[in-house]
């Protein structure tokens, strides 16, 4: 998991960005370069039961939604979620939308491990953020304010995304980055590994992510 | 001598008999504010009863079933055996709930439900009815209101909630679990 910036720290993207007075929205799709590399959430993760713990749950059955707040932790297979505060319901097929918001001063997280699509590799996605919301339905993960995302392999960071908000379309493996608002100076940055780069064996040690192979924006 | 001593005799007599109904006044008054006790005064008692609660309009409220039922004096307490309460507010979902004993308190409006509880709500659109287990719970059936500080296990189907305390109010349809949840979804419906 990605440990989450400490309170007060300047985002990466827009320490970069500082100085330079570009005031606009920088959107950065990705989905040519990561298509070879990424595939599908696990879709074992399906048909797991989803599991969600919290202090506090209150169920609107007219409006069909629960809301969780306290330490909300929800698992799914290899899916993980974690916030402050979780509103969560499902529609009439069983599809699930969750939007979790983050406690002051912390960040939400998202976890999941892809389906293998080279032997040997195991894939996992690591995401950061103030508020997210997965949608189980079109299979995307939309993170806002203070956003990272980080694909590993075998427990190594090969990509990495930043930006103050990321939408993950997991389906069309897919990133939509977006700096901050027309009146910040908030740029985004993706950091992407070489894909000929060597992927350390499954029982290596984790490093740190790659620090300049990639390109930023 | 002979008429001083009788006199001193029934003097003390006549004490003790003030002093012992003074403690027996007083320990029937404490009794009456805890459980009912064997000593409570009883002046109802009836086998495989209905009790039914009406609204000033004259509709039928709610029902009380139960397999033996006791009424006491000093608290105008019902104490009820097998007891099983069954809602019927006609535009509201209904609520059937079922335990090993009740008391019926404060002329029906507080019902206390004790050991294997279990509350079953029916749910519309053909969605499996929500069933409640809990060691204790107190009924509002005024309020349609049912809440308890006890472990508490709903079931929806194959779904499952784990929590301690709960309150579950059937005419807002909410259901609020107070800490130590856990929420088991199972993907039957995909």
């Amino acid at each position: 998991m990605i440990d989450p910036p400490r309170a007060g720290d300047p985002h990466p993207a827009l320490s970069r960005a500082a100085g330079e007075g570009k005031n606009c929205l920088w959107p950065l799709l990705l989905a040519a370069c990561l298509a070879p590399a990424l595939s599908w959430a696990e879709r074992a993760d399906r048909g797991q039961p989803t599991l969600i713990v919290a202090d506090h749950q209150t169920v609107d059955d007219l409006k069909q939604v629960s809301v969780f707040t306290g330490h909300v932790v929800l698992t799914k297979g290899t899916i993980r979620v974690t916030g402050e505060r979780m509103e969560y319901r499902e529609d009439a097929e069983g599809y699930q939308y969750a939007v979790v918001t983050a406690a002051p001063d912390s960040l939400a997280t998202f976890h999941e491990r892809r389906d293998p699509a080279h032997p040997g590799i195991e894939e996992t996605i690591d995401g950061v953020a103030e508020r997210i919301e997965y949608d189980n339905r079109a299979d995307t993960v939309k993170l806002f304010t203070r956003a990272i995302v980080r694909r590993f392999e075998n427990g190594v960071a090969r990509d990495e995304f930043s930006g103050e908000q990321i939408f993950y379309d997991a389906r069309n493996s897919h990133y939509d980055l977006t700096g901050a608002g027309a009146n910040s100076s908030g740029r985004v940055t993706a950091r992407i590994a070489p894909r000929n780069s060597q992927t350390p064996a499954k029982d290596d040690p984790p490093k740190p992510p790659d620090s300049d192979h990639g390109a930023s924006r | 001598m002979g008429d001083r001593v009788a006199s001193v005799i029934a003097i003390v007599l006549l004490t003790l008999v003030a002093a012992t109904s003074y403690w027996y006044s007083r320990a029937l008054r404490s009794e009456g504010q805890g459980p009912e006790a064997a000593h409570a005064k009883v002046d109802a008692d009836a086998n495989q009863v209905t009790l039914i609660q009406f609204d000033e309009i004259g509709r039928a409220k709610y029902k009380l079933f139960a397999d033996r039922m006791t009424h006491f004096v000093e608290t105008d307490n019902v104490d009820l055996v097998k007891p099983r309460l069954v809602s019927l507010r006609p535009d509201q979902p209904r609520i059937e709930a079922v335990a090993q004993l009740a008391r019926v308190e404060n002329n029906g409006e507080r019902v206390r439900l004790s050991g294997d509880v279990v509350l079953t709500r029916d749910s519309p659109g053909g969605q499996p009815p929500l069933r409640i287990k809990t060691d204790a719970l107190l009924a509002l059936p005024d309020l349609d209101r049912y809440s308890t500080d006890q472990p508490v296990l709903v079931e929806r189907g194959s779904d499952s909630i784990r929590a301690r305390g709960m309150e579950l109010d059937n005419i807002a349809q909410r259901i609020e679990f107070f800490s130590e949840v856990v929420d088991t979804i199972t993907p039957e419906r995909k």
